[in-house]
C-alpha cells in the first residue's frame, strides 16, 4: 500500500497542550479518507501540520512521498479547505479562483476557463461576479470547495466542507466529491458520520492528538462481521443476554439509535445465516423491526471506541 | 503544468494586491486620501502665501496684484531675498539648493515628508494584518511560497502609494495653477515631478518599515497602532539622537541614527544627485530590510 501521507510520531504542541501526541498515521493513496474525531483531537491540526500552515515540533511527515510540505514540492499538488479561514471578501469567486488557479501555474485563459468550470459545478455560475461578501455562508463554502479542485491537485485536504451546507447542495457537493476525488487522494474531516460513510472508503479515529484506529470503511464498520437490527424498543436485558448465550455471537443494544448490533465470528456464521437464526427470536420477543443492515453505523462504531454509556452489551 | 517561478508568482500577488484594491474601490480611497492631504496642506500654504503677498503690497502702497502669485516669484528670485535666506541658513550653496525650487514646490515637498509616513502607515500594513487575522493566507501559501506573499503584498501596495503620491503631487500643481496664476506653471511640474520621486524614496523605506511590522501582529486594529506608534516613535528617536550626540557611548547616536529613515531626510533635500543619490538607496535598502525583518518572523510562524 502506498501512503500518500505519513505520520510518524508527529507532535504539535499549543503551550502546554498537546494537538497531536506522537501521532502516527497513514493515508493510503487513491482513498478517500474520513478523519473522525471529537472536537480538540486534532484533525485540523493534521490537516494544517499536513500543508505547512503549522510547524510540529516533532516527528516525521511525508507527503506523497516526497518529504515534509514544501511548497516548491507540494504547491499545486496539494489542496486544502481550512475550516475558519475566509476568502477576500473583496473580490468575487471567479476572481478569487482565477488568482488561485494563477498562483498554481495555469495560464490566464485555463485560469478563467476552469475557475468558469468549477462555478459552474458549485451551482454558482450565476454569482460568478458578485463580491464574496454578499454571498451567503454557505455558498462561499462552496467557492471554497471549488479552490480545492483548481488544477490538478494529487491531495485534497477538507476540514468540515459540507458544514452550513443545504440538503440539496450537501448531496451535490458528495456527488462532486465523489467525481473530482476519483483517481486522487481526498481526505475529509468531518463530524457528519452519515456524509463520511457514504462518501468514504477508509476512516481514520482521532482521538486526544492520536489516531486511534484506521482502515477500509468496510472494516471499521464491521460489514463482514456484524448485522444492524433497527427496532422499535428496547429489548429487555434478559432477553439479550439469553439470545446470545443460545447463539455464538455478541449482541449490543444502542439505546440512542434503537439500532441492536450482532457482532458474529465470521467462520461460524453469514449475514444470511445470522438472519436465519436472529429473525426468528426478535419476533418473537415482539420486537419491531425496522431496518436492517450489514454491519453497523459508522457513528455506532466511532462510539462503540470512545462511550459505551447508551449501550449495553452481551456475548456468549 | 509547470510550477510557475517565484517571481512569477510574486507578480500575480502584486498584481491581485493591485487590482483587488481597484475592485474594492480601496484604491480610490487611499488615492483621496493623499489628495486631500496634498491640497489641504497646499491649501493653507497658498493662503498664507497671497496673504503675504497682499500686505506686501498694502506695505509698499502697491495695488493688490493683478495676478496672485507674481510677487512671491519677483521676490524668490530676489537676490536681497537670496541674501536674506543665506543670512538665515548661513549657507550659500544651500540657499542657491533651496531658492532654485519654487515655494510651491519646497511647501509639497515639506508637507509631503510630514503626512507621507502616516498616510503609509494606516493604508498599507493593515492589508497584511488582515490577511493574517481571518486566514486568507493561508490559500496563498499552500500554493506559493510565503516569501512570493511577502514581496506581493508589498509591491502592490508600492504601485498603490507611488499612484497616490503621483495623484497628490499633480493635485498639488494644479491648485497652485488656480491659486497662482502668474507663477511659472511648467518650473512647477518640473519641481514637483523631481520632488516626487525624492519623496517615494522616504515613502518606500516606511512602507517597507511598516509592512514588516505588519507581519508580527494578526489584529489589524493593533497593528495599524503599531504602525502609527512606529512612525512618530522613530521621529522622536531619531531627533534625540541627533539631538544628543556626543562623547562616549553618544558617538554611537549618529551610526543608530541611519537605521532610521529619518535620517536622510536631510540628504532628500540637498539638489546635488551627490547627496541624494546616496540618500535614497540608502532608503531603498532600509526599506527592503525591515520588510525582510518581519519575513523572517512570519517565514516559520504557525499560520
Amino acid at each position: 500500500m502506498t501512503a500518500a501521507l505519513r505520520f510518524e510520531q508527529v507532535s504539535k504542541r499549543f503551550g502546554r497542550r498537546y494537538a497531536l501526541d506522537q501521532c502516527d498515521w497513514v493515508v493510503p493513496e487513491g482513498t478517500c479518507y474520513g478523519l473522525v474525531g471529537h472536537n480538540g483531537a486534532g484533525k485540523t491540526t493534521a490537516m494544517a501540520v499536513t500543508t505547512g500552515l503549522l510547524r510540529p515540533q516533532q516527528g516525521q511527515i511525508d507527503l506523497l512521498g516526497v518529504g515534509p510540505f514544501d511548497v516548491a514540492r507540494h504547491g499545486g499538488r496539494v489542496a486544502l479547505l481550512p475550516q475558519d479561514a475566509l476568502l477576500p471578501s473583496d473580490g468575487n469567486a471567479l476572481d478569487v479562483l482565477q488568482f488561485y488557479a494563477r498562483l498554481q501555474g495555469l495560464t490566464a485563459r485555463a485560469a478563467r476557463s476552469q475557475a468558469a468550470e468549477l462555478l459552474e459545478r458549485v451551482h454558482l455560475a450565476d454569482r460568478a461576479r458578485n463580491p464574496l461578501r454578499t454571498l451567503s455562508h454557505g455558498m462561499r463554502k462552496r467557492v471554497m470547495i471549488a479552490q480545492c479542485f483548481l488544477g490538478q491537485p494529487e491531495l485534497v485536504l477538507l476540514d468540515e466542507p459540507l458544514s452550513g451546507l443545504d440538503p440539496y447542495e450537501v448531496a451535490h457537493m458528495r456527488a462532486l466529491l465523489k467525481e473530482k476525488g476519483a483517481g486522487i487522494t481526498l481526505i475529509i474531516s468531518s463530524h457528519n458520520l452519515h456524509e463520511l460513510e457514504l462518501c468514504c472508503d477508509y476512516i481514520g479515529f482521532m482521538r486526544n492528538g492520536r489516531c486511534t484506529r484506521s482502515g477500509p470503511l468496510d472494516t471499521i464498520m464491521g460489514n463482514r462481521q456484524a448485522v444492524t437490527y433497527m427496532v422499535d424498543q428496547a429489548p429487555s436485558h434478559e432477553w439479550i443476554e439469553s439470545t446470545a448465550k443460545e447463539g455464538e455471537f455478541t449482541l449490543r443494544y444502542d439505546a440512542k439509535d434503537n439500532a441492536l448490533i450482532c457482532e458474529y465470528p465470521a467462520d461460524a456464521f453469514t449475514p444470511a445465516s445470522l438472519n436465519a437464526r436472529l429473525l426468528p427470536q426478535l419476533l418473537k420477543a415482539g420486537l419491531g423491526i425496522i431496518a436492517i443492515q450489514q454491519g453497523q453505523r459508522l457513528e455506532q462504531a466511532y462510539l462503540s471506541g470512545q462511550d459505551n454509556s447508551s449501550a449495553f452489551t452481551s456475548s456468549h | 503544468m509547470k510550477e510557475p517561478s517565484f517571481w512569477r508568482q510574486t507578480g500575480i500577488v502584486a498584481l491581485n494586491e493591485w487590482s483587488d484594491a481597484l475592485r474594492s474601490r480601496r484604491a480610490i480611497v487611499v488615492i483621496l486620501l493623499y489628495l486631500g492631504a496634498a491640497l489641504l496642506t497646499m491649501n493653507s500654504f497658498l493662503s498664507v502665501l497671497l496673504r503675504l503677498e497682499n500686505e506686501l503690497a498694502e506695505l509698499l502702497g502697491l495695488p493688490a496684484a493683478q495676478q496672485p502669485g507674481a510677487v512671491v516669484d519677483a521676490l524668490w528670485r530676489s537676490d536681497r531675498f537670496r541674501g536674506l535666506v543665506a543670512g538665515a541658513v548661513r549657507s550659500e550653496s544651500l540657499v542657491s539648493e533651496l531658492v532654485g525650487h519654487s515655494p510651491v514646490v519646497l511647501a509639497f515637498a515639506g508637507l509631503a515628508f510630514f503626512y507621507t509616513p502616516i498616510l503609509v502607515a494606516l493604508v498599507a500594513p493593515v492589508r497584511v494584518a488582515e490577511e493574517l487575522a481571518n486566514g486568507t493566507v493561508r490559500y496563498v501559501t499552500v500554493r506559493a511560497s510565503r516569501l512570493s506573499w511577502t514581496l506581493g503584498k508589498f509591491l502592490g501596495q508600492l504601485l498603490l502609494f507611488a499612484v497616490a503620491l503621483a495623484a497628490s503631487a499633480f493635485g498639488a500643481w494644479l491648485l497652485a495653477r488656480y491659486r497662482l496664476a502668474a507663477s511659472d506653471a511648467w518650473l512647477q511640474a518640473q519641481g514637483l515631478f523631481v520632488w516626487t520621486f525624492r519623496i517615494g524614496a522616504y515613502g518606500f523605506a516606511f512602507l517597507g518599515l511598516l509592512m514588516g511590522v505588519a507581519h508580527w501582529t494578526r489584529s489589524p486594529s493593533r497593528c495599524t497602532a503599531l504602525a502609527l506608534m512606529t512612525v512618530f516613535g522613530l521621529s522622536l528617536l531619531s531627533w534625540a539622537l541627533e539631538r544628543y550626540e556626543g562623547d562616549g557611548i553618544r558617538q554611537l547616536f549618529p551610526l543608530v541614527n541611519q537605521l532610521l529613515p529619518q535620517a536622510y531626510r536631510m540628504g532628500l533635500w540637498r539638489a546635488s544627485y551627490a547627496h541624494v543619490g546616496p540618500a535614497a538607496l540608502a532608503l531603498a535598502a532600509l526599506g527592503i530590510s525591515y520588510l525582510l525583518l518581519g519575513y523572517a518572523g512570519f517565514r516559520r510562524r504557525d499560520l
